[in-house]
């Protein structure tokens, strides 16, 4: 029985007998067993609590104990934000690991995060860029490479840097590799195109196309190149340069040998044409004797065709000089005027005996600048072709103006003759070429005549050009510069 | 609505308080010791005197009749109503795994014109009771409540029993489907409070408890029963669990139902899901009464029914001992002196989590009351 229990029996029921008690013994033990059942309730109530309680000890100071750790780690982070942040950030940092705080480090180095990923996104395409910029140089470097021209690169001071595998096979370009290729061992003209090109660079130049002969030597033959070269600037100041040059040695050659072959076969065909001239122009005048009808005939066109070749052997020969810069020309200052009408006065009978009207319209009445003879070689040739390829009853009209930039004066030479079909513009001035029609075929001409207008007319600094509708009529004009005098005057005017 | 009540005890039957209409019972319900209610010559009594009706059984670890708590004996109630009716339905399982679809199917199987309310009794140790609650909720209307009790085995826990129209069997499931004209009402409520440290269910499967904070969960136990160790499963039951599942608010009491040496593992009446946050509860007298009269009072509802159904945890006798009819009285006290009374202390409860919710689930360490009355 419960202690308690029987203590208050003691104490209550001291005064029962034993049936008594006994009769009361079920009750008894009942209340026994329920002062047990508390006291065994209030003992696992106590225990329970006793653990319970140690477990909270315990958990608390794990959680404290992580709670510093967590301290100290974010402490480690922000002083490492620290770095990273701008001061206005890090100043207000307070420090107290609120959740505010732990919160703004958070936002910032999401933020950071962020522009972080931004910027590996950027790279990463960049790299991208960048490798598929090496494929295209990769390609541009293997067109250079594999290049049948030369390609030489220079640096701003024309030293070499790079020349190509063609350029490689050339013996004297090759030894040029690291050097400077004023060094190179140039024809006097050729040094004086280097050095007039490297002060036009210096002007602000970009491109230019010349040829460079080298002088021969004991193991080295001459090279004559055609070079084309391009500067390449960075803000107006010259980086590198890029030399294209091809190796014209036999093609020079040739063309060399074909002009003394000209020349040569030119003077030597020259004397017996007037040779065959004179001795015509001696039979002509009676002096072995009268001629009859159709000896006179003869000996008329034994004399015209001497003259005609004796012309093309002139045209070849003027031709052949200027093709290789031979052709002296004076530039003076000349009255346009007067230019004109001394020409005019050479073709005014035969003009009126054809029935072809011949007139001037002077709109500029100025100077020029020309050469004297070949300015009037070159209106006489376009009068000359106006008159054969004009029927009678047309018109030939020479005019004057002053060109748009007013640097240039246009001598147009216009006729209502038979015309040019627009096919046949791109041979006109070639040699040789004359445009093929019924008419063509009773006119004279070496067809040199338009080759040589052109030449002409370039070696004085201007330009010819032609505009013709067929059967209606065409007009020539070339420019030549206005004098230079008459554009000072112009300026200070 | 009629009801009519009789007692098995020492081996007699008592008479029923009130002359018993034995023709046109419409369900009787008989909750006894496991020994009594699984006997076939209690079966057959109770069938010679309600020759017509359901007979519903199920065993108990205690049966409530009237305010008197009493252990090794039938508590049997007949009700009778004038125009509504049931239906009722049983069938066994294999294994836990199969409560839900059986649930699913013998519910399925109830009409639900007219269906009012569901009472659904099954076997109180293989039966999955979150799983029953599940299966159940799926086949019926959301309108339809249920309540209802798993059986129970003394503080034994070996074998539970329940039946339906036949001899009570083991591994059993009945529902038993309310139709007509009736005001069911239900209330629920605990009165154990957690406390200690909250834990995290760090492995478990089910209703089987592995590890609580990485730890063994019987030693955890054991640790505080200390010499109460030796009386396991039954000494658990002073230390239900108390789970909060994750992502929910909802709180869910567990009772202990078996413990598994080898594995250091513990079996509960139901589910508890892994990542849930549990702690132990403990259990006050007062609170324990408190509890039941606030069950009484959210099922009571201002008018005084006819027949109040009482299905209290076995963990409560175990804790209020001789005082548990304090706690049917309590009940008896709010529901008015004219009220039937009759129920059985259980191995887990049916009920919804909230008086006026219809989503019922499992409970455990609960008074859970339902009333029926008969609106003519």
């Amino acid at each position: 029985m419960n202690s308690l229990l029987v203590r208050q029996v003691k104490k209550y029921l001291a005064d029962l007998d034993d049936v008594q008690k006994g009769k009361l013994q079920p009750f008894l033990e009942s209340i026994s067993n329920s002062y047990d059942g508390y006291e065994n309730d209030q003992h696992l109530m106590q225990r329970s609590l006793e653990i319970s309680s140690d477990e909270m000890f315990q958990k608390n100071k794990t959680l404290e104990s992580q709670a510093n750790i967590t301290k100290g780690a974010i402490e480690a982070i922000m002083n490492s934000v620290a770095e990273l942040a701008p001061e206005t950030y890090t100043q207000s940092i307070k420090h107290d690991n609120s959740i505010e705080e732990i919160a703004r480090l958070s936002k910032f180095l999401n933020d950071l995060i962020v522009e972080h990923k931004k910027s590996v996104l950027e790279m990463v395409r960049q790299k991208f860029k960048t490798e598929q910029l090496m494929v295209e140089i990769e390609k541009f470097k293997l067109a250079v490479d594999n290049a049948v021209d030369f390609i030489v690169f220079c640096d701003n001071a024309f030293n070499v840097t790079y020349i190509n595998q063609s350029g490689m096979t050339n013996p004297i370009l090759a030894r040029t590799m690291g050097r400077n290729i004023q060094e190179l061992d140039l024809v006097d003209e050729s040094s004086r195109e280097v050095a007039e090109v490297i002060r036009r660079i210096q002007d602000g130049e970009d491109t230019f196309s010349y040829e460079l002969t080298t002088k021969p030597s004991d193991t080295m033959p001459s090279f004559t190149y055609q070079v084309g070269t391009t500067i390449i600037r960075v803000d107006g100041r010259a980086q590198f340069i890029i030399n294209i040059a091809r190796d014209i040695t036999k093609e020079k050659a040739l063309e060399h040998q074909k002009d003394e072959f000209v020349s040569v076969a030119s003077h030597e065909l020259r004397t017996p044409m007037t040779a065959i001239r004179g001795f015509a122009g001696v039979l002509m005048n009676g002096r072995f004797g009268e001629l009859n009808e159709k000896q006179k005939e003869l000996v008329g066109k034994i004399n015209r065709n001497a003259v005609t070749l004796i012309e093309l052997v002139g045209d070849m020969l003027d031709l052949n000089k200027l093709s290789a810069g031979k052709l002296s020309i004076t530039i003076g200052d000349f009255d346009i005027p007067t230019l004109i009408s001394n020409e005019l006065d050479k073709f005014q009978a035969m003009y009126e005996e054809k029935g072809v009207k011949l007139q001037a319209v002077l709109q500029y009445k100025g100077h020029v600048a020309v050469d004297e003879v070949h300015f009037a070689r070159i209106v006489t040739n376009l009068l000359s072709n106006a008159f054969k390829f004009t029927e009678p009853g047309g018109m030939v009209t020479i005019s004057t103006e002053i060109t748009q930039d007013e640097q240039y004066a246009r001598v147009s030479v216009t006729d209502t003759g038979i015309g040019i079909p627009h096919n046949a513009f791109s041979q006109l001035f070639k040699k040789f070429s004359q445009v093929d029609n019924v008419l063509q075929r009773q006119v004279s001409g070496t067809g040199l005549g338009l080759a040589i207008c052109k030449d002409l007319v370039e070696n004085m600094g201007g330009a010819i050009t032609v505009q013709s509708e067929y059967r209606r009529g065409s007009t020539f004009s070339f420019t030549v510069p206005i004098h230079t005098i008459e554009k000072q005057g112009e300026e200070t005017a | 609505m009629n009801v009519s009540q009789r007692q098995f005890k020492n081996g007699l039957w008592s008479d029923s308080a009130v002359s018993a209409q034995q023709d046109g019972v419409t369900v009787v319900l008989g909750f006894g010791s496991r020994d009594n209610i699984s006997q076939q010559d209690r079966f057959d009594e109770i069938r010679s005197f309600y020759p017509s009706g359901f007979i519903v059984t199920a065993s108990t670890a205690g049966e409530i009749l009237d305010t008197h708590v009493d252990d090794d004996t039938i508590s049997l109630t007949a009700l009778h109503f004038d125009q509504a009716y049931c239906e009722a339905y049983s069938q066994t399982i294999q294994s836990p795994e199969e409560t839900y679809s059986v649930a699913k199917d013998i519910a399925g199987k109830l009409s639900q014109q007219e269906l009012k309310h569901v009472l659904v009794f099954s076997d109180g140790l293989v039966v999955n009771g979150s799983d029953l609650a599940k299966g159940i909720l799926e086949v019926l209307p959301e309108k339809v409540t249920v309540t209802g009790g798993m059986a129970g085995d003394s503080d034994r826990f070996e074998q539970t029993y329940c039946g339906l129209n036949e001899k009570a069997v083991q591994n059993n499931i009945i529902v038993i489907g309310l139709y007509g004209q009736l005001e069911v009402t239900h209330g629920s409520f605990g009165g154990w409070d957690p406390f200690g440290v909250p834990r995290v269910v760090t492995r478990s499967k089910g209703n089987i408890v592995y590890e609580l904070d990485h730890e063994p969960i019987l030693e955890l136990y054991k640790k505080y029963l200390g010499e109460l160790a030796v009386q396991l499963p039954a000494s658990g039951l002073l230390f239900p669990l108390n789970i909060t599942q994750p992502g929910s608010d909802t709180q869910l009491v567990r009772t202990l139902l078996s413990i598994n040496e080898s594995e250091g593992s513990i079996v509960y009446a139901g589910d508890v899901p892994e990542g849930s946050t549990a702690q132990l509860m403990k259990a006050n007298f007062n609170r324990l009464v408190e509890g039941a009269e606030k069950a009484a009072e959210n099922a009571h509802q201002g008018i005084s029914p006819d027949f109040a159904l009482l299905i209290s945890c076995v963990g409560r006798k175990l804790v209020l001992k001789e005082r548990i009819e304090e706690e049917v009285e309590a009940v008896k006290s709010i529901m008015g002196e004219t009220v039937h009374m009759a129920g059985f202390y259980s191995y887990g409860e049916i009920a919804p989590a909230r008086s006026q919710s219809q989503f019922c689930e499992l409970h455990n360490q609960t008074m859970t009351i339902t009333t029926i009355t008969e609106v003519v």
